[in-house]
């Protein structure tokens, strides 16, 4: 429906004769993806798996625990049967789900011998070897919902490795490096031109760890604490900083200011609290600001309307919230709320004008309305 | 076998593998090892994704001087079998490289003066009966059968209330004798 709108619009624009539009009609009708089909096969291929691992946590105790082993072991068998079966017909729908349900399967069983022999070790080592052992099988994987869960699988896993870390600076080795660590696997995976999806979940995850991690790190500000100056910290941030130099290095040349100008800024924005050692609650508020205008900007360069919208919302809102968390009395916190009220309209036009005035043919880019004409 | 069909068929049972590793390598242990009883005490919540368990912290019988460890990265508690039944043996704590000299002994970390952690500390039972086992535990009426291995870790076989396995144990809760 959307691609037939669009042809009609370009037809009428001039842009497109109507034999091209038809030619294009038929030619999407043909090629389409089943996505509805894929979503559903995924979320019902997710729901088996997290089902497996309840059924696990129900410790049936009219089976003997031989016999739970024995069904389990068939249960993988007649999976990875099925599995190959699948891949080597090259049934794709068939294939992905029985991936994620193989993978699901490995953890329940991983959990249901622990259960089983009582086994107490710490949750890191459970997760590690279930991630080791099927990461073979996952890289099979052909849709970007399987890779997410991959990717996901292996953050879980480094984050319950974190708890191998004791030293409180140390900590922060962890933590922030692993959604760099994201983008630098996606970079290479795109110059080996290889594991499309896998290179997609991985920056994905990394950039929504980017931007997670850099806006939740504001929150330091509201805890008081001695300054976090250490060797330990310095070395991350500069090693964070190469980094991003490095992910920059190799985009559009377009793209290198704003998407290389955000990575350092939410660098800088998530240490700052901790150099300067918190407690200082209006920082809070502008470190936000400034995070996010900076992502309505890219989102902005990049084209992509639902960035460039989300970030004007969450900017409004943070606006509005301010004058809740700093103002007391009901006039000051009444006028405070007209002023931000003001102060995001004003934002939300001069971005619009912005954009209007930096497109190319004077008219509005990624869909924004505007309801004027710059004929 | 063509090469692309023999990686598939490998990267498939790689994952079966080692669950056939840990099965086998846990049934090993269980059948080598000599089964020790020791007391325990406490209890604590459950984990969803485990299942429904009793928590628990061995409770040691330590020898009049408990002992220490130079090497904390090699630290066992040693078992002295005074009664020749192998129940509620003396402990103390010493590094492991001195440990033929004890009847067993297990490796673990010293946590506090009067602890030694093991790495056993749960044990999976029917959620009806989590909550009574646990409250005679509290009362001090549990007890575990562990089994050690010859690299001196321990693998919990039994959880024991008043004395028997918690099995029946319940079975006599669900039928009392009149």
């Amino acid at each position: 429906m959307r691609i037939e709108k669009k042809l009609h619009e370009w037809v009428e624009a001039g842009l497109l004769t109507g034999e091209s539009a038809a030619a294009i009609g038929a030619y999407e009708q043909t090629h389409k993806r089943p996505t509805f089909l894929l979503a559903f096969a995924g979320l019902g291929a997710l729901a088996v798996a997290i089902g497996i691992v309840s059924i696990v946590a129900a410790n049936w105790e009219k089976i003997s625990p031989h016999a739970k082993l024995g069904a389990d072991l068939f249960v993988g068998i007649v999976l990875a049967v099925a599995l190959y079966i699948a891949d080597r017909k090259n049934r794709g729908m068939a294939r992905e789900a029985l991936l994620v349900i193989f993978w699901g399967y490995v953890i329940a069983s991983v959990s249901l011998i622990a259960q089983v022999y009582n086994l107490a070790t710490e949750p890191y080592r459970g997760l590690l070897a279930w991630m080791l052992v099927t990461t073979p099988v996952m890289l099979l994987a052909r849709t970007r919902f399987t890779a997410f869960l991959f990717v996901s699988g292996w953050v879980g896993t480094f984050i319950a490795m974190a708890e191998l870390v004791d030293d409180y600076d140390a900590e922060f080795l962890v933590y922030p490096s692993l959604p760099f660590l994201l983008l630098l696997l996606g970079k290479w995976l795109a110059h080996l031109r290889r594991h499309d999806n896998l290179r997609w979940a991985l920056e994905v995850i990394g950039w929504a760890g980017i931007v997670g991690g850099a806006t939740a790190m504001q929150q330091a500000w509201y805890a008081s604490g001695r300054p976090l100056i250490s060797e330990s910290l310095s070395g991350l941030f500069s090693t964070l900083l190469l980094t991003a130099v490095f992910v920059t290095v190799g985009l559009p040349r377009e793209y290198r200011v704003a998407v290389g100008g955000f990575l350092v800024t939410a660098i800088a924005l998530a240490f700052a609290p901790f150099l300067a050692g918190g407690d200082v609650d209006l920082f809070a508020a502008f470190g936000f600001l400034i995070l996010w205008s900076w992502i309505a900007w890219l989102g902005h360069s990049l084209s992509k309307a639902w960035l460039y919208n989300l970030a004007i919302g969450l900017l409004a809102l943070r606006i509005l919230i301010i004058y809740f968390e700093v103002f007391g009395s009901l006039l000051s916190t009444g006028i405070g709320l007209v002023i931000g009220g003001l102060l995001t309209l004003v934002l939300g036009w001069l971005f619009s004008r912005w954009s209007i005035r930096s497109s190319t043919g004077g008219s509005a880019p990624m869909g924004l309305e505007t309801g004027e004409s710059d004929a | 076998m063509k090469p692309k069909t023999k990686a598939l068929a490998l990267r498939l049972l790689l994952p079966l593998l080692l669950l056939g590793y840990m099965i086998a390598d846990a049934e090993v242990d269980l059948r080598q090892g000599e089964t020790w009883e020791l007391k325990i005490m406490g209890g604590d919540p459950r984990d969803l994704l485990r299942g429904h368990y009793v928590r628990f912290t061995i409770d040691w019988n330590w020898a009049d001087d408990p002992g220490t460890c130079d090497d904390y990265a090699n630290c066992c508690v040693c078992l002295h079998d005074e009664h020749g039944d192998r129940t509620n043996p003396r402990v103390e704590r010493l590094d492991c490289s001195l440990a033929h000299t004890c009847d067993a002994a297990i490796r673990g970390r010293i946590t506090s003066e009067t602890t030694f952690d093991v790495g056993l500390d749960r044990y999976y039972v029917a959620e009806q009966l989590a909550l009574p086992i646990e409250r005679r535990i509290l009362e001090g009426h549990g007890a575990v059968s562990v089994v050690v291995n010859k690299n001196r870790n321990a693998l919990l076989k039994e959880l024991l209330v008043d004395g028997q396995p918690w099995r029946d144990w319940g079975m006599t809760e669900k039928n009392p004798r009149p």
